[in-house]
């Protein structure tokens, strides 16, 4: 009996006096004083030591791009800061900075925790367009089972302009709604019912903030075209992980609710040149490909413009009679979708596959591949057999242009 | 002295903790891709074994062995059963103060070491360190030489293995066996050779 209660003690002991001594000691060694951040040395941000660079920028309403939102994947995240206090890159850095950034101070935000006070240079537009502002959504609709095209109505005095490929983030609110409730087209009900997606359900307890991309068209002045697809878990992984928490949110919106916006921003930009360009598209990669190409087409271009986009089955096949109707009225515009899994009801007589081969038996006819320059967007598994097999075409990297989602 | 001197070989080579105990391997393979980060771990590894396990030496000593408590009328008392769970927090709470420690007096040492410090917190062959010292009944001054030892032997192992990783990264390796395939079977090779010291050892 001894053996147990005195054991209990000692150990409670222990571990007791272990703790208090380590925070005696963290009370000692690290003071807890306030740091000054100086932003483009016209606005200051207090913050505190050990704080990460990105949460006190977003605390004073600076909103830096993140769309991993904080692992330190995505690089959106890049800002120049100088001065001790932010120490050495991490080693999660050095995988996302290539050495010219590093040696030009550039540093993940969101890797960067605070020891001193610092100068951070940010983008002006991220100070001037990075605030958030409340908007109206103007209309939605389904588009594939797991897509929706949201529309927004950007308010007056925010600018409506935008580069095609730019994004801009969504705030959603802290919420709980049942996938049951959500009104659905009733050809999609199968699939959902089917999937076990309408028996799933997600709470939201905090503002959660993604970054989507705009699939605006020129003719849509003043407004914010989005194309959402539901982040659903992996089948057979439905306990694990949760349901994306704003694409959800997005997929419970009705036109007229008001929707918090933060944007545009982005790097993924149609080149300023004279080469033939290839877009390659799967899923929701889709906004900011369409984006680009109606607004090359719209402006004149005389680029030739081919489009490969890969669906799973055409249920899956968005905006395609726009896309076949462009390539109708373009010469310089072809549009060549392709099916990885068509359902047998679909009557599909177009291309099968993945959309790495339909591009690869394409290009391989091209005299050269190497001329052109590429626009992928899609999921990271797409992007990387795309990238492949553009190298075994032998495209130089620096003629590829991607957005992988952050991922 | 020869003693000790003997003592921190056997801990280095003879008993290696990756090579011939295969203890720490997830850190071992998974850390030895490139040599800074290896000498990083190598240096965490001897600071962290020479601390803890004398450390857990006088806490074994003082609280849990078979007749620590005969002092206040116990002799029969052993709360050896409790080594595990107080190594462990020993180990824990060392790492801290030595993050602690780094971070304010040398932050640029801190950054080197990044996630390794804390990595090291639940590491097999930190705990092992001192799991030996119980075992073998080392004295205080014994189990840290002994600690250090097998810190140099492990910090010495990985950056061997890292440096010829980086030398192979040169090396038209089958598809199959790049990255941690062919980690293995330098690990394994390596490890044959470390063989060699247990004969030394034998001959003694």
């Amino acid at each position: 009996m001894t053996e147990v209660l005195l054991g209990s003690l000692v150990i409670v002991a222990l571990i007791v006096g272990m703790a208090m001594g380590v925070l005696i000691l963290q009370r000692r060694l690290i003071p807890d004083t306030g740091l000054d951040i100086a932003v483009n040395e016209t606005l200051h941000v207090s913050a505190r030591r050990g704080d990460r660079l990105l949460s006190a920028l977003h605390g004073a309403g600076i909103m830096i791009p993140a769309a991993c939102a904080g692992s330190g994947t995505c690089g959106l995240c890049r800002v120049t800061v100088t001065g001790d206090g932010a120490g050495e890159p991490q080693a999660t850095e050095r995988g996302v900075l290539s050495p010219r950034e590093r040696r030009a101070h550039m540093r993940l935000a969101c890797q960067t925790s605070l020891r001193g006070d610092c100068a951070v240079k940010v983008p002006d537009d991220v100070l001037t367009s990075g605030a958030r502002f409340v908007s109206k959504i103007a209309s939605t609709r389904m588009l594939a089972p797991l897509i929706r095209e949201i529309v927004v109505d950007l308010p007056k005095e925010q600018s409506s302009e935008f580069r095609a490929g730019d994004f801009m983030q969504i705030t959603a609110p802290p919420y709980r709604l049942d996938f049951g409730t959500l009104e659905l087209p009733p050809e999609y009900r199968d699939a959902w019912d089917i999937a076990g997606w309408s028996a799933m359900s997600v709470t939201s307890d905090a503002e959660v903030t993604r970054a989507y991309s705009l699939a605006t068209r020129p003719e849509d002045q003043g407004q914010a075209v989005f194309n959402i697809r539901l982040a659903v878990p992996p089948a057979g992984r439905e306990d694990e992980v949760p349901p994306g928490l704003v694409s959800s949110w997005l997929f419970s919106v009705k036109s007229g609710d008001d929707i918090t916006l933060s944007g545009p921003f982005g790097s993924f930009h149609i080149q300023p040149t004279e080469r033939e360009m290839v877009y390659v598209g799967g899923g929701v990669g889709m906004a900011p490909l369409r984006a680009m190409i109606h607004q090359a087409l719209s402006q004149g271009t005389t680029r030739r413009i081919r489009y490969f986009y890969g669906a799973r089955s055409a249920a899956d096949l968005f905006y395609a009679d726009e896309f076949t109707q462009l390539a109708d009225r373009h010469a310089n515009f072809s549009f060549s979708p392709a099916l990885s899994d068509p359902a047998p009801g679909d009557r599909w007589t177009g291309a099968t596959g993945f959309i790495h081969e339909t591009l690869r038996a394409e290009m391989s006819r091209h005299p050269a591949p190497e001329d052109c320059e590429y626009y992928l967007c899609g999921p990271p598994v797409m992007v990387s057999a795309v990238l492949a097999t553009l190298g075994r075409l032998g495209v130089d990297r620096s003629a590829i242009f991607y957005d992988d989602f952050g991922a | 002295m020869t003693a000790l001197w003997d003592l921190f070989l056997m801990a280095a080579f003879v008993d290696n903790m990756p090579l011939t105990l295969f203890l720490g391997l997830c850190t071992f393979l998974a850390l030895s891709k490139r040599p800074e980060a290896a000498f990083g771990l190598g240096i965490a590894m001897i600071c962290v074994l020479g601390v803890t396990v004398p450390l857990n030496n006088l806490i074994y000593q003082g609280l849990l062995a078979p007749g620590a408590w005969s002092w206040a009328g116990l002799p029969d008392l052993d709360l050896s059963y409790l080594s595990l769970i107080a190594f462990i927090g020993v180990i824990a709470a060392s790492v801290q103060v030595l993050e602690l420690l780094l971070d304010r007096f040398l932050p640029s040492i801190h950054t080197a070491f990044g996630v390794f410090l804390p990595l090291l917190t639940v590491q097999c062959a930190i705990l092992a360190g001192s799991l030996f010292m119980v075992e073998r009944s080392y004295t205080f001054v014994e189990s840290a030489v002994f600690g250090l030892g097998s810190g140099f032997g492990f910090a010495v192992a990985v950056a061997m293995l890292a440096a010829i990783r980086s030398r192979l990264a040169y090396a038209d390796l089958p598809a199959g066996l790049r990255g941690l395939g062919i980690a293995f079977v330098l690990a394994g090779l390596m490890s044959l050779g470390f063989a060699s010291f247990a004969q030394m050892a034998a001959a003694q």
